[in-house]
């Protein structure tokens, strides 16, 4: 998991981080903000082992549910054969908060799920 | 590899046999629209890596200050390859909550020529209004969920 701490309505906070060595391959991703409405406007710009994975203004709430889902179903998923390298690689991203502010506490923190999966 | 559809299967193979990976783009359209009833030409080259499409996710991006669910706030048309294919022409709505259970790419299932137009329309329904009536501005994106060689 990747956390993300957003001070102000607007901000645009780039974070790095590494994924876990044991791991092969990604396997899903699942953006989660304390807010449903927290997702107007905001977008994920993500890179993993230096591939793009979401371009410039993909927005946040197609990596998200609500609650009624299941923990499992959460996730956006990635194809079966399509290679998103763990093992180590390098994450890099830009989450750009949407400036909505209407029942929005800031600071508040964005989590980014990660579900990883060893691949023989 | 997923395909995109079966008789590209033997393109994919070829491109592996030549070391060459298929990998996940998203491409991005995004459409502002600040008249109502406005019409917007879309023409685009699609990058030339980009092989395939998969899916299409269209909806307006961020909050409108409604006082309900719109069920068509417009429509889009595309047409991708130069003309070659229609596969979608269908409306875009604009719900409350920011989040449903899950968001879907609608499955389409194209090939893309390499360097070829991705072109149509997105047409304004004029429904985007607030509790007064007056007519709010708004921004669509519409999402190809693409493979690309690299």
């Amino acid at each position: 998991m990747i956390k993300v701490k957003v001070e102000t309505p607007g901000q645009v906070v780039r974070f790095s981080a590494a994924t876990d060595k044991l791991y092969s391959k990604v396997e899903g991703i699942y953006v989660s903000l304390p807010k449903d409405e927290s997702h107007y406007n905001t977008t994920i710009e993500l890179r993993i082992a230096e591939n793009e994975v979401f371009p410039e203004g993909f927005e946040t709430r197609l990596l998200a549910t609500n609650q009624s889902a299941s923990p499992n179903e959460r996730f956006m998923m990635f194809d079966n054969d399509e290679l998103v390298e763990a093992a180590g690689s390098i994450i890099e991203g830009r989450f750009s908060d949407g400036g909505y502010t209407d029942g929005i506490v800031f600071p508040y923190t964005a989590n980014i799920y990660l579900k990883l999966k060893n691949v023989q | 590899m997923e395909l995109c559809f079966p008789t590209l299967r033997t393109f994919i193979s070829n491109l592996k046999m030549f070391n060459k990976m298929i990998i996940r783009r998203y491409f991005i359209l995004t459409i502002t629209i600040t008249k109502k009833g406005q019409t917007v030409l879309i023409d685009r080259v699609v990058p030339s890596h980009i092989v395939c499409c998969k899916g299409i996710h269209a909806s307006v991006i961020g909050f409108l200050a409604t006082e309900h669910e719109i069920q068509h706030v417009g429509e889009f048309s595309l047409i991708l390859s130069s003309g070659s294919v229609h596969p979608i022409h269908y409306s875009v709505g604009y719900s409350k909550q920011p989040l449903m259970k899950n968001n879907r790419f609608m499955p389409i299932h194209e090939e893309i020529a390499s360097g070829s137009h991705i072109s149509g329309f997105y047409q304004d329904a004029g429904t985007a209004k607030d509790g007064n009536g007056i007519f709010l501005p708004y921004r669509v994106n519409i999402y190809l969920d693409c493979k690309a060689q690299k």
